[in-house]
């Protein structure tokens, strides 16, 4: 073994792994980051960037949702960056009226926790978002949310951690691990062996492979989503504005288009997403893909109709069945941690990564993430059986 | 200014009947064949455009239509490569316009 | 859908010669071609509306080559960009995305010939982006073309003998030609090549040409000197010259000012590869060809089956070596279809690798001698624009290098280099050199510093245009 020996190392360089390296970088512990592609790639590098709290369905995710607002309010600075933090809220366009009713409700429930939310009618929407083609909605529910650049986010936290001491080295995938009575005492990469007193997987739609590698296997499933964006335009929406049932499409249909859209403060909106299902990890925009989300916007927005796309992009996006993170050891495993399949990435993964920290230095998992111990799926897979 | 010599580097040509154009609401003359770039390049206008944050003042770079720094408007239609259209009886160009407005 | 045996993208010296052979097997071929009409920038044709006869050699290799093909079944669709590919079902080939007026919004192609040729290298100082500055390629097409001078006194700055071309012809347009240039020493380097040299006669006599009336003109010629300041107030007013070393870095102290409007800039071209790598076929990095080259074989296929790569896109060799390459991806193509064996292809493979061979010394000899070093980038400073879509300086860069950017795709993301109109493509290799520049001395190289990723649409396009391609379905 030529390889340094770490106290912890962290396989994953997106949004997760980098919050980790920071948080575990903290007291002078001996943290290495592996990435197999670039910085802040898979579903880090493809994100819109919300931090939604509209799409929370438990009082306790809200809890950790908020917590992580204030700590995005101030974490630009404590990381020395410009996270480009904005508060533009969210729009929900509401089509049917049983959605009217379950966003009613959500709508209700927020504003007893406090949190900026309100119904709108159509005449209202039309108000807030001049651009839509409106008729066939019957209003929207509104919800406060934040937005951050994801790269700023994903490099601040990268870069606070090499200043603390940690080595991050990208295009290094992992392609084994080697195990002793129960505990993982090698981390392999092409050109070395590496020895940590822990190891964390974070490698977002990855993840599962990874731990296959290591002898495991989670439920850990992903779409195919794809996304543009276009110039910079004058201003023309300060909200975000999705429709109704997003999340349900994600992980409902076989192909489907749900409809999101934001600006930016420099003037280019962001359009998401078109969903397919998939098997195999791939980063390729495809034949339905951009044409349908492109139709979708122009029927619904029709100014986009001569507005220039720029780019677009596609990616992995990682869920669990109950569609809440696998965080936590691996059973059966002393020192290996998982922590993928983030919802609400965004604004949990500052709280949740932080708590990951603790829980690996402390040796026991803090209380607010022991609901999602990857316990509740984790199968050893028989491989002496087969 | 339009080349109008020819020797045996430059042949001869015959440009056709000259089309009419309007340059910022200036009348103008430019020939078929002949892209926006060189109607306005032989009209002495170099600057095409201000550039969106610093406005600093751009004009054709690479001529063929890969550097888009020649975006000028065409009929309405805004961040139009000047090198890469060509003009056309009746077209109403407009310059100085910041890209992407 | 309209489905061919063959489709090829780019009409330039490769494409057309690629469309002439297989048109000659027999391929069912459609050409695909920005530019209003066939000749790529090697072979430029006159617009038809300047009822011109091309006089010249070249010219008029290029007019009866674009008439050959014109003449043939193959169809051709100008003023027309490939904006998206993606595989077929079922092994079937490749569908086109295709965005031009009367042409069809997508076809089927079995094989694909990608001949997109070159542009010119940016090479970035301080005042480049001051209209007056352009590319040795817009001073030809200016001149040759749209016979339009592009200024009354000029300098041209830069490497390598497409300079002398671009001064020749700016001098017998009535241009007043103040000095060319040359940052590079290319001699006594040169003469090792003597032998390279033998049989490129039409070469040597068309430099010759140029060299006498640049000589008449009495256009000074300096070797070892270039541009590294273009000064004026909203366009080129005056230009600073120097004195280089051997690795391109200005020697202070030897500093001269020129009265001229105009500054052509031709360090050499690069290639256009954008097509191949939004395909995903496989590149290895190269600074000296421009970049990146493709991974192919003898018969120019890329790492995707069915996917040829010909000429300048592939590497910068000039239009005989793309003529030859076009070829054989042609021949390639027809194997492949079925209408030779390779065993009938290999008379003809045995005779193209002699000429390949051949061209590709003389290419490899101009790419030794006029390839811009990684050092040219120390010719911008601090406020000099890097990203010229996003107006990104160098400064700017640097800052996010010390927070941590390592690679070309990490300042993409904390700078916004490279998300503008042209999609990186003029600021990509100046990022990569800044890199090495900057982070050199700690061992990174300019291989690893990677480049961007290039994603569909090939070019910004109206979202109705995209919404509109889903019309027609498999």
């Amino acid at each position: 073994m030529t390889g340094q020996s770490y106290d912890f190392i962290i396989v994953g360089g997106g949004l997760a792994g980098a919050a980790l390296s920071y948080y575990l970088s903290q007291q002078k512990n001996r943290v290495l980051l592996l990435e197999a592609r670039n910085l802040c790639g898979g579903s880090s590098g493809a994100c819109a960037g919300r931090a939604q709290i509209f799409e929370c369905e438990s009082e306790s995710y809200l809890d950790v949702v908020l917590a992580g607002f204030s700590k995005l309010e101030r974490l630009g600075e404590e990381l020395g960056c410009d996270l480009e933090w904005v508060t533009p809220g969210h729009l929900s366009l509401i089509q049917e009226m049983k959605d009217w009713e379950t966003c009613f409700r959500k709508v209700s429930w927020l504003k007893r926790r406090n949190i900026p939310a309100d119904m709108l009618d159509q005449g209202q929407l039309r108000k807030e978002v001049s651009i839509l083609q409106s008729e066939s909605f019957l209003g929207a529910a509104y919800a406060h949310e934040g937005h951050v650049s994801p790269f700023s986010l994903c490099m601040g936290y990268i870069q606070a951690a090499r200043r603390q001491g940690a080595r991050v080295m990208a295009f290094t995938p992992v392609i084994g691990f080697q195990m002793e009575s129960g505990r993982i005492t090698g981390v392999r990469t092409a050109e070395d062996v590496y020895s940590s007193a822990q190891v964390v997987v974070a490698g977002g739609a990855w993840s599962r492979d990874l731990l296959l590698l290591a002898g495991f296997d989670i439920p850990l499933r992903f779409t195919h989503a794809e996304a543009m964006i276009t110039e910079k335009l004058p201003p023309v929406l300060s909200r975000h504005v999705g429709m109704t049932g997003f999340y349900e499409t994600v992980h409902g249909g076989n192909h489907s288009v749900t409809l999101g859209l934001g600006q930016h403060p420099n003037g280019s909106v962001l359009i998401s997403n078109a969903i397919q299902s998939a098997t195999v990890i791939d980063q390729e925009s495809t034949f339905w893909g951009m044409p349908a989300l492109a139709k979708a916007l122009k029927g619904y927005f029709p100014i986009f109709g001569k507005v220039r796309i720029m780019r677009t992009w596609a990616a992995p996006s990682p869920f669990l069945p109950d569609y809440y993170p696998a965080i936590g050891w691996v059973p059966g495993v002393d020192n290996l941690f998982i922590a993928a399949g983030f919802h609400l990435a965004v604004p949990t993964i500052p709280i949740l990564c932080a708590d990951i920290a603790k829980s690996m230095l402390v040796g026991e998992p803090v209380e607010r993430i022991v609901p999602f111990s990857p316990g509740r799926f984790v199968e050893k897979i028989r491989e002496e059986a087969e | 200014m339009r080349i109008m010599k020819a020797d045996r580097a430059l042949p001869e040509i015959r440009r056709g009947a000259p089309v009419r154009i309007s340059v910022d609401g200036n009348s103008a003359e430019a020939y078929p064949g002949e892209t926006v770039a060189t109607a306005l390049m032989a009209m002495g206008i170099r600057q095409f455009r201000k550039t969106r944050d610093k406005g600093e003042p751009r004009g054709v770079y690479c001529g063929m239509g890969v550097c888009y720094e020649c975006l000028v408007t065409v009929d309405g239609v805004e961040n139009v490569r000047a090198c890469q259209t060509c003009v056309r009886d009746g077209m109403e160009i407009l310059t100085g316009q910041v890209a992407e407005q | 859908m309209k489905k061919v045996e063959l489709a090829i993208v780019g009409a330039g010296p490769a494409g057309i010669h690629a469309a002439l052979q297989a048109n000659e097997a027999g391929l069912n071929t459609v050409m695909v071609d920005s530019n209003p009409r066939p000749g790529g920038q090697y072979y430029k044709q006159l617009p038809l509306d300047f009822g011109g006869k091309p006089q010249k050699v070249v010219e008029q290799e290029g007019s009866f080559l674009v008439g050959l093909l014109e003449s043939t079944s193959v169809e051709i669709f100008s003023n027309t960009l490939v904006w998206g590919v993606f595989p077929a079902s079922r092994g079937e080939g490749w569908l086109l995305n295709l965005h031009g007026e009367g042409v069809p919004k997508q076809i089927q192609a079995h094989s694909l010939i990608l001949a997109t040729g070159a542009y010119d290298t940016p090479i970035p100082f301080p005042g480049w982006t001051l209209p007056g500055v352009m590319t040795a390629g817009a001073g030809l097409i200016s001149v040759k073309n749209q016979r339009v001078m592009p200024g009354k006194r000029a300098l041209l700055t830069g490497t390598g003998p497409l300079q002398l071309a671009l001064a020749s012809s700016l001098i017998h347009a009535g241009v007043e030609v103040a000095m060319v240039l040359e940052a590079s020493q290319p001699f006594p380097k040169a003469f090792q090549y003597a032998p390279v040299m033998i049989n490129q006669w039409s070469r040597i006599l068309e430099g010759v040409d140029y060299g006498f009336t640049m000589l008449r003109a009495r256009v000074p010629y300096r070797l070892g000197w270039a541009v590294i300041e273009a000064r004026g107030d909203g366009q080129v007013e005056e230009a600073v010259i120097a004195r280089m070393d051997n690795e391109w870095h200005p020697l202070r102290g030897t500093e001269q000012v020129v009265q001229v409007d105009t500054i052509f800039s031709g360090y050499t071209v690069k290639p256009n590869n954008f097509l191949g790598r939004m395909m995903g076929c496989e590149f290895r990095p190269d600074h000296q060809q421009g970049g990146l080259v493709p991974v192919r074989d003898e018969w120019m296929q890329t790492s995707l089956p069915g996917v040829y790569l010909a000429g300048d896109a592939a590497g910068i060799g000039g239009a005989e070596l793309a003529r030859v390459e076009g070829k054989v991806a042609a021949v390639a193509a027809a194997v492949r279809a079925g209408r030779f064996s390779e065993k009938d292809a290999k008379p003809f493979s045995r005779r193209m690798r002699g000429q390949l061979r051949r061209q590709r010394r003389f290419a490899n000899l101009l790419s030794e001698l006029f390839t811009p070093q990684l050092g040219v980038i120390s010719l911008a400073t601090d406020n000099t624009i890097i990203c010229r879509c996003e107006e990104v300086t160098l400064g700017d860069i640097r800052k996010v290098i010390t927070e941590g950017a390592r690679t070309v795709n990490d300042i993409k993301v904390l700078t916004r280099c490279g998300m503008g109109n042209c999609q990186g493509r003029n600021c990509e290799l100046s990022i990569a050199r800044i890199l090495v520049q900057e982070l050199g001395a700690s061992g990174l190289t300019f291989d690893e510093v990677g480049v961007f990723r290039v994603r569909p649409p090939l070019h910004p396009l109206p979202v109705s245009v995209l919404a509109d391609s889903l019309e027609v379905e498999g």
